[in-house]
């Protein structure tokens, strides 16, 4: 009985070794290169600077010390923004006090969506602009860096059309590398993205 | 006492693995047309026919209206359609702005002659215009709030105009490849 209750308890110990979840990391997304040095070289989002709903400069210093998700979108889409916008208010939402969250939605629709107009949308949402920027700009700089993102986030980079309307959303950690992905319009996806938001705040934060 | 001992884990198990109450109880509930729905949205908006328990928590689902616009008939149809067309513009939109930031590099650093030169102006404007009209477009359609014939006259006229605008934008963007070199 006694040698039962040891074999029992050893098996016990095992299963509690092997179950326990393997830690996850997110990969590096897009294109690499190797240095003459022989290092790997990442892709790397690009410089920007646009303009939020406060007028205020946003610029990749912005989010040194932050991850970031960013979207596209524009205030009268009628078709994908909105479902879009649902699910950036759950990512919103859930990281509301935690510092280092922050969304990044650029306006596609640089004639129409005036920093004024930008402003009245993120109070109708009831947004803080801290944490979530909805930024205008140069028309072609904002199509530029739709492209650039996209052409990383994207499973087929030579699908037709771009990530400005593909509701996409992207995960961008402190050093400018893109992390993870999902279509933002898909609530389950988005569920998983936000997993993955707390997999790379461990990784980036650790205790 | 086993029961006891489980009851707290279990409802707690439930507490987690559902997220909040999204549809608030509608006041005027047409039966005939509900659909039913975890009222703890376990399955994040999925809605079911008939009335049943939720296959994740177990809980009797409750009958909610579907979310879907208010139209129907002719109006119904001719809205999804001009809204199919404008997301089809998009993909293509998207083309063309990439291709016209090409041609304005291309414009800076290639010696061309004077009609090759004005060709690409218009081109360019022509674009422009293009996504000009596409973003005003969106920004006056409102989805009309009944089914009635000033209703589909109106979704008639606005699906038009955003089949315009979708030609425009395949034109432009076709013109502007056989201008680029290869």
């Amino acid at each position: 009985m006694k040698r039962i209750i040891l074999i029992l308890l050893a098996l016990i110990a095992l299963a509690v070794f092997f179950l326990q979840p393997e830690k996850r990391t997110l990969p590096i997304l897009g294109n690499r290169d190797v240095s003459p040095a022989g290092d790997t070289v990442y892709h790397q989002v690009p410089d920007f600077a646009f303009i939020d709903q406060d007028s205020q400069m946003v610029t990749n210093a912005t989010f040194a010390s932050q991850v970031y998700v960013v979207d596209f979108f524009f205030i009268h889409c009628p078709t994908i923004c909105p479902r879009v916008k649902k699910n950036g208010l759950r990512i919103y939402e859930k990281y509301k006090d935690d510092d280092r969250v922050a969304l990044l939605s650029h306006s596609i629709d640089t004639r129409n969506d005036t920093v004024a107009a930008l402003k009245r949308h993120a109070l109708k949402l009831g947004i803080d602009t801290k944490k979530w920027h909805l930024v205008t700009g140069d028309h072609d700089a904002i199509y530029g860096i739709a492209d650039d993102y996209f052409s990383v986030a994207t499973e087929d980079p030579d699908a037709p059309g771009g990530f400005d309307h593909s509701g996409r959303m992207i995960l961008v950690d402190k050093n400018r590398h893109v992390r993870s992905f999902c279509d933002g319009t898909d609530a389950e996806d988005v569920s998983r993205f936000m997993e993955d938001i707390d997999v790379l705040l461990e990784e980036q934060y650790p205790k | 006492m086993k029961i006891n001992f489980f009851l707290p884990f279990m409802s707690l198990a439930l507490f987690l693995s559902c997220g909040h109450h999204p549809n608030k109880k509608p006041e005027n509930l047409d039966l005939a047309n509900a659909v039913y729905i975890c009222p703890m949205d376990c399955e994040h908006g999925k809605t079911y026919a008939e009335a049943g328990k939720c296959p994740v928590c177990g809980m009797a689902l409750e009958p909610t209206m579907p979310n879907t616009s208010a139209l129907t008939g002719e109006a119904a149809s001719l809205s999804k359609e001009a809204e199919q067309i404008h997301d089809e513009a998009m993909k293509d939109l998207a083309d063309m702005n990439r291709l016209a930031r090409q041609m304005k590099d291309y414009m800076t650093r290639a010696s061309m002659t004077k009609e090759m030169n004005d060709e690409f102006v218009t081109t360019l404007a022509s674009m422009e215009k293009a996504e000009a009209d596409m973003m005003s477009w969106m920004a006056g359609y409102k989805e009309p709030e009944t089914s009635s014939a000033e209703a589909v006259a109106y979704l008639k006229e606005q699906k038009q105009k955003i089949e315009q605008n979708r030609n425009d934008i395949r034109t432009a963007l076709e013109t502007g490849k056989k201008l680029m070199p290869e």
